[in-house]
């Protein structure tokens, strides 16, 4: 079915190749180099291992938070945003293990992290926030169109929302303008590894 | 801008599909609208969102994006160009910017229909009331909470992959405008760890009293 999506004539400006992107794929490019299922074959076992793919990122997000609410020298806004965030991404942790037990799998334990001097001052906990959201971001919606269940798709929706509601605001506190782009990106699996993996100890 | 006002809370609370109230300006203007969504976009929605997932059920729920991002983007257009009197620089700025994504998320999905072998809609006829800087903020939220949850209440019945991606690309965009526009209008940006996604009636009830 992917002829459908085939390429009209050169479009060379900015917003058609936006268009192009969204439309053809957050992934042109994983579209070419992998498989039409980058993260894992549709399924049960499929929906298994994206749900803990992304529990290994929310366990991430949420000792990030925690650990910043608790140590870094935060304050006002940043404070409040490290507080709410911190308790989003221990919701999301939660909702994930259940979801993949429900499923008939087995949770990834919590790997240990570290975050180097990402807690020495605001702007290093901000700049790695950043980093850590708009990961989260693209992650779920390179992972999205590999879902099966239906139950499984929504709340991967409801959880990538409210990240994308975390990358704009924390966006604003950097003084950047919370949506960048009018499509967001998507990343395979080893552009989230990449990505992520400097946080994982293992 | 100060992080947290109360009545302005209360106000973008009451617009706020998270909350799901049915107070303030939404609530007016609901009253006034009439059916006829219904009796177009809406209604295929319905009939495609609850059978098995196909390309003609992509072409509707596409159809059915199509109608509200024309409808965001003549909204954030005719305030980026003051008919809404003018706004504080960075309300501005959150104008000028979604008026552009918007606009772009638009022609996506005027490309996008053709290859699936359907019909873009027409640009429906739109009723905009006349707004102020602080009820702006209010409507961007309502409007941009409403695009999260359609996209999101969409996604699950998506038959296409490239349609799937295309739908994610633009669902956590209109999570960072609602977060935006959320915080310009001093409430949090993130009340909850999870969006619920709209159901259509939801959808039918906030997009209605746009349509002309």
């Amino acid at each position: 079915m992917t002829e459908l999506f085939h390429e009209d004539a050169a479009a060379t400006t900015r917003t058609a190749f936006l268009r192009r992107a969204a439309v053809f794929g957050g992934g042109v490019l994983a579209a070419s180099a992998l498989p039409a299922t980058a993260f894992a074959a549709p399924g049960k076992q499929g929906d298994v291992a994206i749900l803990n793919f992304a529990l290994t990122l929310e366990y991430l997000e949420a000792a990030f938070y925690a650990t910043a609410a608790a140590k870094a020298p935060l304050t006002g806004e940043v404070k409040t945003f490290a507080r709410t965030v911190a308790a989003h991404e221990a919701q999301h942790v939660g909702a994930l293990k259940a979801t993949v037990s429900k499923l008939g799998g087995r949770p990834v334990a919590k790997p240990s992290f570290d975050f180097g001097s990402a807690f020495s001052s605001q702007s290093a906990f901000l700049r790695t926030s950043t980093a850590l959201e708009e990961t989260g971001v693209s992650a779920y919606n390179g992972a999205g169109p590999s879902l099966n269940a239906i139950a499984v798709k929504q709340a991967a929706a409801s959880i990538v929302a409210v990240e994308a509601q975390h990358a704009a605001w924390v966006k604003a506190l950097l003084h950047e303008p919370g949506a960048p782009a009018a499509f967001d990106t998507a990343k395979t699996k080893a552009e989230v590894l990449a990505a992520a993996g400097p946080f994982i100890r293992g | 801008m100060p992080y947290m006002q109360d009545e302005v809370a209360a106000d973008a609370a009451a617009v706020d599909p998270a909350l799901q109230s049915r107070r303030g300006f939404l609530t007016k203007a609901l009253m006034l609208g009439g059916g006829a969504l219904a009796a177009s976009g809406v209604g295929v929605f319905a009939g495609v969102a609850r059978g098995a997932p196909s390309v003609a059920g992509d072409v509707a729920i596409l159809n059915f994006a199509l109608k509200l991002e024309y409808l965001e983007a003549a909204f954030y257009e005719r305030a980026a160009n003051g008919a809404y009197g003018r706004l504080a620089p960075p309300v501005q700025q959150l104008a000028e910017t979604l008026a552009e994504h918007e606009q772009e998320h638009v022609d996506a999905l005027v490309a996008t229909i053709p290859k699936l072998g359907g019909h873009p809609v027409a640009k429906p006829g739109l009723k905009i009331p006349p707004l102020d800087q602080r009820t702006f903020l209010r409507t961007a939220i309502a409007l941009e909470g409403t695009g999260v949850g359609a996209y999101g209440g969409a996604f699950p019945m998506l038959k296409l992959e490239p349609v799937k991606e295309a739908a994610l690309a633009i669902h956590s965009v209109e999570a960072r405008h609602h977060a935006w526009a959320r915080r310009l209008a001093g409430v949090s940006p993130a009340p909850d760890a999870f969006y619920h996604d709209l159901t259509e009636a939801d959808v039918l009830r906030r997009a209605q009293p746009f349509f002309a």
